[in-house]
């Protein structure tokens, strides 16, 4: 390895408290007669510490979000921070909040029976689905190119089993790519990309019931970069099922706001189809 | 009682939210209990909390967090410590008691330091935006969260042995981006 890189690896490793004591020991010594590797060090440091700080931000904006939909929700109302199952002196309804009540009930179940028997007349789910369910070549194209490891690290056998999965995948080949991928699964289970690959290979054999909850919990991970994309699925599904054809509209709303997401225009265009 | 501690080392996006949320499902009211007791407001209550809750995240990362003896207490005695701060800035005086449990205490003596920003940290901050998405996801997992390689690798799809060699690398080229810049040359002179 590089003496350099080697140099610079041993750094990360001091400052990460991943020596042992015989290891910070020579480190240590070094320190005193190797002025470049103190003024490493000390970039190091700062760029450690820039992490810390960018990380934190993160967190925060985070604990932000958490509270204020906690917010919305009246978590912090009237001084009375309800936590789920908690009891508390209003739990007596009174007979006019009951009425009230009743009176939503009614209305929600009549406004819901209206929606239900007006939506299949008009939305069509199955055309739309079709029109709009087309692979993401270029997705396709960049995954393959990841799990071709190109020698950085050899014997890479689990990489090509799923570079071989994309490969039918993107051919065409749905069963082929499913049979790889649920084997794959069984050894290394609940690996977002091979999940949302496996949700794809279904939702194209037209197995809903396996690819729904797919997409729905992939499209709820933030940090999975193909969350858009699960989203994506996810509504067009919806559609195609006639299932919840509103949180397909909100979903599709979301990711037409996203200027960065490739299919947002897409997702505008079939939300504007869907309301009208 | 719920506790929230525990394996904050594995925790990514979705289940630091979980986490989050717990936390102040559980302890909020007592926090807001003690602020509003104390000349303070329930506004008050929420700002406190939320670094409370940014401060116990960054302690459950610590190894010494196993010696929590109690949360609840834990809690509460940091949300103390940063009330008492922050009425000393604003120049008002509150008596506020510690005796309640020793991990009151002891909250106050392992809160961790937040780092302040300076020049140099914000050359950091300004190349962390340039370089990838998947070097920053990686950086975050093994730099912030002190995440193992195979937890990383659970949630990116990339290998165990992959992650190992591409924190290094990740890292590696954001120093080179740091380091190389005309405002990091300048801070240096």
């Amino acid at each position: 390895m590089d003496k350099n890189i080697q140099m610079e690896e041993d750094i990360v490793r001091f400052l990460e408290g991943d020596m042992n004591e015989e290891e910070c020991k020579i480190f240590e010594s070094r320190l005193e007669s190797e002025p470049q590797l103190q003024k490493l060090l000390l970039e190091y440091r700062t760029i450690i510490e820039g992490i810390e700080f960018w990380g934190d931000e993160q967190v925060r904006s985070s604990i932000n979000k958490i509270q204020k939909d906690l917010e919305e929700k009246n978590f912090f109302k009237n001084g009375k921070s309800v936590s789920s199952g908690g009891r508390s002196g209003g739990n007596l309804i009174s007979m006019n909040g009951f009425k009230y009540l009743i009176a939503a009930a009614i209305l929600i179940a009549v406004s819901t029976t209206v929606f239900i028997w007006l939506t299949p007349d008009k939305l069509n789910g199955s055309e739309l689905f079709a029109n709009y369910n087309k692979l993401d070549r270029e997705q396709l194209k960049k995954d393959i190119e990841r799990f071709n490891v190109s020698g950085l690290i050899s014997g890479m056998q689990a990489e090509d089993t799923i570079k071989q999965a994309l490969i039918y995948l993107e051919s065409g080949n749905f069963t082929e790519s499913l049979k790889l991928l649920e084997n794959f699964n069984v050894d290394k289970p609940g690996i977002p990309i091979v999940q949302y690959y496996l949700g794809l290979n279904h939702l194209n054999l037209g197995r809903f019931d396996k690819s729904g909850p797919i997409f729905k919990s992939l499209c709820s991970q933030k940090s999975f970069e193909l969350a858009s994309d699960a989203c994506w699925y996810y509504a067009l599904q919806l559609i195609h099922n006639n299932a919840d054809v509103e949180l397909a509209k909100s979903i599709l709303s979301d990711l037409s706001s996203r200027n960065t997401y490739n299919r947002a225009a897409e997702a505008k265009n079939l939300l504007s189809k869907l309301e009208h | 009682m719920n506790e929230i501690r525990g394996s904050s080392e594995n925790l990514m996006d979705e289940q630091i939210d979980i986490k989050i949320t717990a936390l102040y499902k559980s302890y909020f009211a007592l926090v807001r209990q003690y602020i509003v007791n104390n000349s303070g407001t329930s506004d008050d209550a929420k700002d406190i909390f939320q670094e409370v809750a940014l401060l116990y995240f960054k302690m459950c990362q610590k190894p010494t967090s196993s010696q929590i003896v109690n949360e609840k207490y834990y809690i509460l005695g940091m949300a103390k410590n940063i009330w008492l701060k922050k009425i000393k800035e604003k120049g008002r005086y509150v008596n506020v008691e510690f005796n309640d449990h020793d991990d009151s205490i002891a909250a106050i003596d392992e809160m961790p330091e937040l780092i302040q920003t300076n020049a140099l940290i914000d050359i950091v901050l300004n190349k962390l935006n340039e370089i990838s998405d998947e070097c920053r996801k990686i950086i975050y997992g093994a730099f912030y969260l002190k995440q193992s390689a195979v937890e990383i690798a659970s949630t990116t799809g990339y290998s165990e042995s992959f992650i190992k060699v591409k924190k290094y690398r990740c890292l590696q080229g954001l120093k080179r981006l740091v380091s190389g810049s005309a405002d990091f040359q300048n801070l240096q002179t």
